[in-house]
């Protein structure tokens, strides 16, 4: 049994634990009950220049890739101004141990 | 009741609705109005809760709820058949002093059995800049006229000692009172056919199919709501003023069938006018909400009992008075849209079922640009760069954004005719298209936003003036989803280009940025001029992306960049996409290459924790 977290995320059981995974490689990024994005790697590009000229931002601002440790696909974004701490989404996910 | 009849008196609503913004689109002369479709109209019922929600901005549905109740409170005692009101103060329950309300009762056999009330941004209200976005505002006290509530029809005569007074302290009084009447012919319409339908199928009927609809709307978002998955969802909007930044923070918490929208992560009340008001970002996140999860729910008070919003007093989403308001529409508000659009997005993403009616961003970022002077014809013209509703939108699971597509808080948004701009203003374009690589990159690309450039002509003083108040050159504010980039940031730019700076070459043929001789400056915020052979440019924001942009089918990133709308350097650097060189044709091998040591790249880098 699996429950959707997101479209690159789900949570399963994996050696009787619950496990928030990688969608495309199963790769297990932590328990379900902490935030997966520590376990991500993380690219911060700066903003400007991050998709062409036309990204004007300014230097502190970033763009936040969090990406699969394992298969490299970015699980998530967001922009950031520096030293922001990330944005953290929680999904009920107590069905997966009470089934 | 049979379900007949009750289809019949719901679809009879949703008319009478259409009906009344067709009136308003044709009495009103503001391009606004009728070329951008800045208005609202809406059907409440007698204690001033949503009956129906119409079309336009949808942050103005609840808002101009909260205006009927106000009304009541009031008026409690002295309301009467023919009466109409006029409510325009932010602290009380209007989005800014532009945005003027026009409340009328509905009355029936001496009772009052309803209400109808619209909206449009008036032609000027007086503020210290033309227009009404006042960007040197620096409290509600000079953001023009406001009323927390005025009998602007006495059992239908006109008060024309009130209106006088109103016309008295705006510029161009004969457009605003042309704006008034219009809200006036709207309501009238409005008021007229629901009485009909009270007179066809008798008061306790209509009544019972309304309470009936509302009852309905309640059931549905909660049983939706329930299909939904549990848990807790994070954004954040960044708005930077004069360099100075101001966030909006969100966490929205679903359980069961209940909604919680808690800002309490925002920034305190900024000293410029971005903010808003409690009851404005209250309507700010019903403006997602409506169409993201009630698209096939009718918009009424049912829909907003499941709903709770959490936003602590003297914060830029629940300001305090005097704090300057003036530009919340396009300020606070907006961003609580966009923020309310992620995590509703994010929620609906989370669900097998509902995954495929998650969205990221449109068009975040309004830039709101009014234009001001004498124009050829002699008189005074003062309107919104209408481009401004022109939008981008953002991409789903399943499809790119539309390119120039508009924004979710109103489903009809549109822009004028560049001849149309031409014909309101001194002015002349240079060009209006699609802007390349604005649209946020992803596996979907979010739709892009577009660049114009202008130059004054004809104009009997040289040129005009113009109100910016633009945040988000600083940050991208259209966010992306599951792994998409946001969309491009907006720009202003004061081209200056007398002999000096630009010698003897023509601005007025340019047809790139790049062709537009003489030095650029950034504007954001305040007054300016565009004279003799200055020109000014802007480009807006597209539409947030959806995915990994690695795995965006490499056909569709060749068709993008044939198209214009991909940069070569995107196409390569941020899709991973190689093309031969001389053919321009896309190389499958060298693609599946470039992106494998893409995400090889990505594996190098450090963990987040
Ligand atoms: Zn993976």
């Amino acid at each position: 049994m699996s429950i959707r977290i997101s479209a690159t995320l789900e949570a399963r059981m994996v050696d009787g634990e619950g496990r928030i995974v990688c969608v495309s490689c199963s790769h297990p990024l932590g328990p379900t009950d902490q935030p997966w994005k520590p376990a991500a790697t993380l690219n911060e590009l700066p903003m400007k220049g991050a998709g062409g000229e036309v990204y004007t931002a300014g230097d502190d601002v970033l763009l936040r890739q969090f990406n699969c440790p394992s298969c490299g696909k970015v699980l998530d974004t967001e922009t950031a101004l520096r030293g922001d701490p990330f944005l953290i989404d929680e999904v009920d996910v107590s069905a997966l141990s009470d089934s | 009741m049979d379900p007949i009849t009750f289809s019949i008196i719901r679809h009879r609503l949703y008319r009478i609705v259409d009906e009344a913004v067709i009136t308003l689109k044709n009495v009103s002369g503001s391009a606004t109005t009728n070329e951008g479709h800045d208005l609202m109209v809406s059907l409440y019922r007698a204690n001033g809760s949503l009956l129906m929600g119409g079309v336009g901005f949808l942050h103005h549905l609840t808002s101009a709820a909260e205006a009927c109740k106000a009304i009541i409170r009031r008026f409690k005692g002295d309301i009467h058949e023919g009466d109409m009101f006029l409510l325009n103060d932010p602290y009380t329950a209007a989005l800014h002093t532009s945005d003027i309300y026009l409340i009328s009762p509905i009355h029936y056999d001496d009772q009052l059995v309803g209400w109808s009330a619209c909206f449009v941004h008036v032609y000027d209200i007086g503020a210290m800049s033309p227009g009404g976005f006042s960007p040197q505002s620096q409290d509600i006290y000079t953001e023009g006229f406001s009323s927390p509530g005025i009998k602007i029809i006495d059992r239908g005569e006109l008060r024309n000692d009130v209106l006088d007074t109103l016309l008295n302290m705006v510029r161009n009084p004969e457009m605003v009172s042309l704006d008034i009447r219009s809200l006036i012919a709207c309501n009238n319409v409005a008021r007229d056919r629901f009485r009909v339908l009270i007179r066809k199928y008798g008061e306790e009927i209509v009544d019972g199919a309304c309470m009936t609809l509302i009852d309905q709307s309640e059931q549905l978002l909660r049983d939706r709501l329930r299909e939904l998955p549990n848990g807790k969802w994070q954004s954040r909007q960044y708005m930077d003023v004069n360099a100075e930044v101001h966030r909006v923070g969100l966490t929205m918490t679903k359980e069961d069938d209940h909604l919680v929208f808690d800002f309490s992560d925002s920034s305190p009340e900024s000293p410029y006018s971005i903010n808003c008001a409690y009851w404005a970002s209250w309507g700010g996140l019903f403006a997602p909400l409506f169409p993201l999860l009630c698209y096939d729910i009718t918009w009424n008070e049912g829909v907003i009992r499941p709903i709770e919003m959490i936003a602590p007093e003297g914060t830029i989403v629940n300001c305090r008075r005097p704090a300057p308001v003036s530009v919340a529409t396009v300020g606070a508000i907006q961003s609580v849209n966009n923020a309310a659009c992620t995590t509703i997005g994010k929620m609906l993403a989370a669900s097998e079922k509902y995954k495929g009616e998650a969205t990221a961003v449109w068009h975040a970022n309004h830039f709101a640009i009014f234009l001001f002077g004498q124009n050829q014809r002699g008189g005074q013209s003062i309107g919104i760069l209408t481009e401004t509703f022109a939008g981008a939108g953002g991409a789903r699971s399943f499809a790119d954004g539309v390119d120039v597509g508009g924004e979710v808080p109103n489903p009809i948004s549109r822009m004028a005719n560049v001849e149309s701009m031409e014909a309101a203003f001194p002015l002349r374009y240079l060009f209006r298209r699609r802007m390349k690589d604005s649209g946020g990159a992803g596996e979907y690309r979010g739709g892009v936003g577009a660049e114009l450039a202008f130059v004054p002509h004809d104009a009997p003083d040289g040129g005009l003036h113009y109100v910016v108040s633009g945040k988000g050159t600083q940050f991208p504010m259209s966010e992306g989803l599951n792994g998409g980039y946001p969309g491009a940031p907006n720009s202003y730019l004061w081209v200056h280009s007398n002999e000096e700076t630009a010698g003897d070459a023509p601005l007025s043929f340019a047809q790139s940025l790049e062709s537009m001789p003489g030095e650029k400056e950034s504007v954001t915020w305040g007054v300016y001029p565009i004279m003799g052979r200055d020109g000014l440019y802007v480009q807006w924001n597209g539409g947030g992306g959806y995915g990994d942009p690695l795995e965006r089918d490499p056909a569709a990133v060749v068709a993008d960049f044939e198209e214009g709308v991909v940069s070569e350097w995107t196409l390569r650097n941020v899709y991973g996409v190689v093309i031969d060189g001389d053919a321009g044709e896309l190389d499958g091998p060298g693609t599946e290459a470039a992106r494998k040591a893409a995400r090889g790249t990505r594996l190098q880098r450090e963990a987040a924790e």
